[in-house]
């Protein structure tokens, strides 16, 4: 059992870490759930789990890391059911590739709008991975163990998800390049 | 390697996450092969673009308060003690009721004045610890007033230091105990302080010792270690700032006098 000074240290330690990771829980916890109010809600209730449990947690370790598998299980075990489903598009033919030359800053700024909406509407497994490695800049094998997968199912979501991702680009910007 | 493993391994071999045996045969395939090397530049292109398009999501300050309030008051109950009563949950409540009512009787025999010296200097404390850092990062005044347009109630006009050699440095939203707060942070001659812009409409303060000048009211309180001064410009009626700092009481005074 901890001493008073240990429990104050420990608590100190926890917040500390909890602080510096918020911004990347909130993040995730937004490409979750898709709604503001609702990843509010799932840090909060994140964070006080991630404390219960912090007598688990490895020194050393990647803390952010666990706290993201903390976050995504709760997601998965209490949020899916109320988190908003993305709207189910059919996708249209193949519009053509983004070629090489480079867009201008009009059409990078249609293509940044164009890209936020096309993430959200992907399936959260392909959101999830997209956030860890474009965002959080995990490795595969960080971003397997969050997602309790395989390292072959992340380059396969990651795959899927950015052929999703080209499928939906505004046409505008495929037309003019 | 054929055409069908090439793709499926180039997300990864721009990723950096092939071994290298695999990324020798990669860069040997776009070496003899240029469709091959064109179909790389295209994907690192367009990994390129999401990579610098997806955007991160900042948490709420309020949220980081809020979760902080929280776990502050899960570390607190830990501290109940249990008692064997024959039904120890029921001890475990009635202990909690004695300390909620003890609460109640401390708090409402004292007075309802605002602790404003207390929490401006624990929450300087906390910036100086790195808790709390600028939302937006400028020594420009007009640039700070725009900013916080919107975001409080009340309009923000930080101060213009600079003539006592007080530079601005940036500014954050923030909370002192409930109230919602313009935090602007300043530098002079190596000491950092912190000013709170506050809404002080019908509120009552803590005491303080009385230092005012001219049409400022303003009040100083030491302690540890910091001086803090609340003032009270009768102009802007409605809007004071409290200031804390490590600097003597009485360069504090005349810096803001």
């Amino acid at each position: 059992m901890l001493s008073a000074a240990q429990k104050n240290t420990s608590t100190r330690d926890f917040e500390e870490n909890l602080l510096k990771a918020m911004d990347s829980m909130y993040n995730l916890a937004y490409r979750l759930t898709l709604n503001h109010a609702n990843a509010s809600d799932l840090v909060q209730e994140a964070s006080l789990r991630a404390f219960r449990f912090y007598h688990k947690f490895e020194e050393g370790t990647n803390f952010k890391g666990w706290i993201l598998t903390i976050l995504r299980n709760l997601f998965i075990n209490d949020y899916r059911k109320k988190a908003k489903e993305p709207v189910k598009i059919d996708f249209d033919e193949y519009q053509g590739m983004i070629g090489t030359t480079e867009l201008s800053g009009a059409q990078e700024e249609i293509f940044g709008e164009s890209l936020q909406v096309a993430i959200d509407k992907l399936p959260e497994e392909l959101r999830t991975v997209l956030t860890l490695y474009y965002v959080e800049g995990f490795a595969y094998k960080e971003i397997a163990k969050i997602m309790k997968t395989p390292i072959g199912t992340v380059m396969s979501r990651l795959h899927t998800a950015k052929n999703a991702l080209k499928k939906m680009l505004d046409p505008k910007v495929q037309a003019e390049i | 390697m054929d055409e069908k493993q090439f793709r499926e391994n180039l997300q990864a071999y721009i990723h950096n996450e092939l071994d290298q045996t695999l990324a020798i045969q990669m860069k040997a395939k776009m070496t003899e092969d240029p469709l091959a090397r064109l179909e790389y530049e295209k994907e690192k292109r367009f990994d390129g673009l999401v990579a610098k398009h997806m955007v991160q999501e900042e948490a709420p300050y309020e949220l980081r308060e809020q979760v902080v309030a929280s776990l502050a008051k899960k570390s607190w109950l830990s501290w109940i003690p249990r008692f064997d009563f024959d039904f120890p949950l029921l001890g475990r409540f009635a202990t909690v009721g004695l300390i909620a009512v003890f609460a109640v009787v401390v708090l409402t025999s004292s007075t309802n004045a605002f602790p404003i010296f207390k929490a401006s200097i624990e929450r300087h404390i906390d910036c100086l610890g790195g808790r709390y850092s600028s939302e937006v990062q400028t020594d420009n005044l007009e640039e700070v007033t725009k900013w916080f347009e919107g975001r409080l109630s009340f309009p923000v006009r930080p101060p213009d230091l600079s003539v006592k050699g007080a530079k601005l440095i940036g500014a954050r939203l923030c909370h002192l105990k409930e109230k919602p707060v313009a935090l602007l942070f300043y530098e002079k001659d190596g000491h950092r302080m912190s000013l709170y812009m506050i809404d002080s409409t019908d509120m009552k303060f803590t005491k303080g010792k009385d230092v005012s000048k001219g049409d400022k009211e303003m009040y100083v309180r030491n302690e540890q270690g910091y001086s803090s001064l609340l003032c009270l410009d009768k102009r802007h009626s409605g809007v004071g700032c409290v200031i804390v700092t490590d600097m003597p009481e009485s360069e504090l005074i005349e810096l803001m006098s």
